[in-house]
């Protein structure tokens, strides 16, 4: 049997917009994934597909190797924390544990209520009556307690001060370490998941640009430093993917793997973190 | 299949809504038999009381889609299960009001026993003549009236659910549209036609009404019941097409 989670040739269009345009993507087992791209770039649309919330127009989704759409037993393997809140208004925080449980046999009462004390969230408080931070550590707190074979969050830290931040990716790390099971981050908060993520889907425009591991997106890309001229020259025949000008220095992004040797003077190559690339490479596409 | 957790959240969303219910009607029926045993000159009348009952889960029926819908999507579950746990919740509802329907109508008959000017009534002795009922007082007269209730509180319950699922389903200039156009083709529109045709309108009605009730025939309630069974079928399998590509609305 496949442990995945598989899109196959998504297409999803709202009216004249097409929010994902053939998306062919898999989120294999025991994993943690970045789904990352800019603001509209389709990541919630991609994973309300996945959960059944939204249908695609075109495509299929494969849970396990089995069709995802309208199915229970494939649905119920995915806990997705979206950015809407879907609790009802006056439910208290405790009774969405206690009802998450029935839905979710594995999910962890004990787990659930020990996080949201150590998060200092009042589980007698209304869900209408939390801030969005607090809605967000509920969500985040159902979804990692559910114990689900997939665990979805869309920009789980959406409200979150640092601390809460830091903890919460402190308790996706455990939680992985205990469970294996798949995880997909999606965020466009890139520097805060890029310790904690394996692989990395970018998708920008509706369309996946890059999927792979970290390390792989890493290596595929580059800066040069220097003169203008120098950098200009250098850049010729690579794949440039943007650049920054400052006096007569220039700093360019070239997506591909540097040479080992041959460096020419005056240059310098240094390697560029997650968050530079992705910017790179959607403002790349967009130009 | 995944009901039982959805029935069990459907039911115990509703179950204070209900105890709420009764708790006011059979207060409301303590307090003017007292008035009946209090004043000489006082009278009561619970005449169908499943009309009250109808109205409660009609309501009750109007706001049961949208809040249970996001909490069920959140939970993974698909939306063929969830309007079947709608059916088996309507079910299980019209089943315990009526049957407390039923109590409720045999407690107030002793109140009447008590005093004569405290009457209560179910809503089949109301609408039909003794002929199309089994002899009152016995055990197929009870359950006549309770199959009676939980046919027409199913149906009524399939009427407030596809009606909420479909204005879910409109977008807002719809919504606008047949808020208005429906209310007025009701009250303006059908009593002008009514009167351009001489209450042709009327005897039409009146007509379906007849043979809908089967007061003019020897089925009696027998057919209010199968036409309201009926139309709660019909009603599932429209709710059907509106929800299985219901998306989830914030």
């Amino acid at each position: 049997m496949k442990v995945s989670i598989e899109l196959k040739n998504v297409v999803k269009r709202f009216g004249k917009v097409t929010a994902l345009d053939n998306v062919t993507v898999t989120f294999g087992g025991n994993k943690i994934y970045g789904l990352l791209g800019r603001n509209g770039a389709g990541k919630t649309t991609l994973l309300s597909i996945i959960t059944s919330r939204l249908f695609a127009d075109e495509g299929e989704v494969l849970v396990d190797g089995e069709p995802a759409r309208e199915n229970d037993r494939a649905m119920r393997k995915i806990y997705m924390m979206g950015e809407a809140t879907l609790y009802p208004e006056n439910m208290r925080v405790g009774d969405v544990f206690r009802w998450t449980r029935e839905f979710y046999p594995e999910f962890s009462l004990d787990y659930a209520f020990s996080l949201a004390d150590s998060f200092k969230l009042d589980c007698r408080k209304k869900v209408k009556s939390l801030s969005t931070g607090y809605t967000s550590i509920l969500k985040n707190i159902v979804a990692l307690s559910s114990n689900a074979e997939y665990t979805l969050l869309d920009e789980p830290v959406l409200g979150l001060d640092a601390n809460h931040r830091d903890m919460f990716y402190r308790l996706v790390i455990e939680k992985y370490a205990e469970r294996q099971n798949t995880i997909v981050l999606s965020t466009h908060l890139i520097e805060e998941v890029s310790e904690v993520i394996e692989d990395v889907v970018i998708i920008d425009g509706g369309k996946i640009i890059f999927d792979g591991s970290r390390a792989d997106l890493l290596a595929h890309g580059y800066s040069v430093l220097g003169s203008t001229e120098l950098v200009n020259r250098y850049a010729e025949g690579r794949t440039v993917i943007g650049s920054e000008s400052l006096g007569g220095m220039k700093k360019a992004y070239i997506w591909g793997k540097p040479e080992q040797d041959g460096v020419p003077d005056g240059l310098e190559l240094s390697s560029v973190d997650l968050q530079r690339l992705f910017i790179q490479l959607t403002n790349a596409r967009q130009n | 299949m995944y009901l039982k957790p959805v029935v069990k959240y459907r039911l115990c969303d509703y179950k204070r809504a209900i105890i709420t219910f009764y708790i006011i009607i059979i207060a409301i029926m303590i307090g003017f038999f007292s008035i009946t045993i209090s004043y000489d000159t006082a009278t009561a009348s619970f005449a169908g009381i499943e009309m009250i009952g109808m109205n409660f889960i009609f309501i009750v029926s109007l706001t049961s889609f949208k809040e249970p819908f996001r909490m069920l999507i959140q939970n993974g579950i698909s939306r063929k299960t969830i309007l079947l746990g709608q059916i088996i919740w309507t079910i299980c509802v019209s089943a315990i009001m009526s049957v407390v329907d039923k109590v409720i109508c045999l407690v107030g008959s002793i109140g009447s026993s008590i005093s004569g000017r405290f009457i209560v009534g179910s809503l089949l002795d109301q609408v039909y003549p003794s002929k199309f009922l089994p002899e009152p007082g016995r055990i197929p007269a009870h359950l006549m009236a309770i199959a009676f209730s939980f046919c027409l509180y199913t149906a009524v319950a399939a009427l407030g659910y596809f009606i909420t699922l479909l204005y879910y389903r409109m977008n807002t200039p719809m919504k606008v549209a047949v808020s208005i156009s429906v209310p007025c083709f009701l009250f303006i529109g059908l009593p002008l036609i009514d009167n351009m045709t001489n209450g042709g309108v009327s005897y039409f009605f009146d007509r379906v009404s007849q043979l809908i009730f089967g007061v003019d025939g020897s089925n009696g309630p027998l057919s209010v019941m199968a036409f309201a069974l009926v139309c709660s079928a019909l009603l599932c399998g429209l709710s059907w097409l509106l929800i299985k590509k219901a998306p989830v609305k914030n």
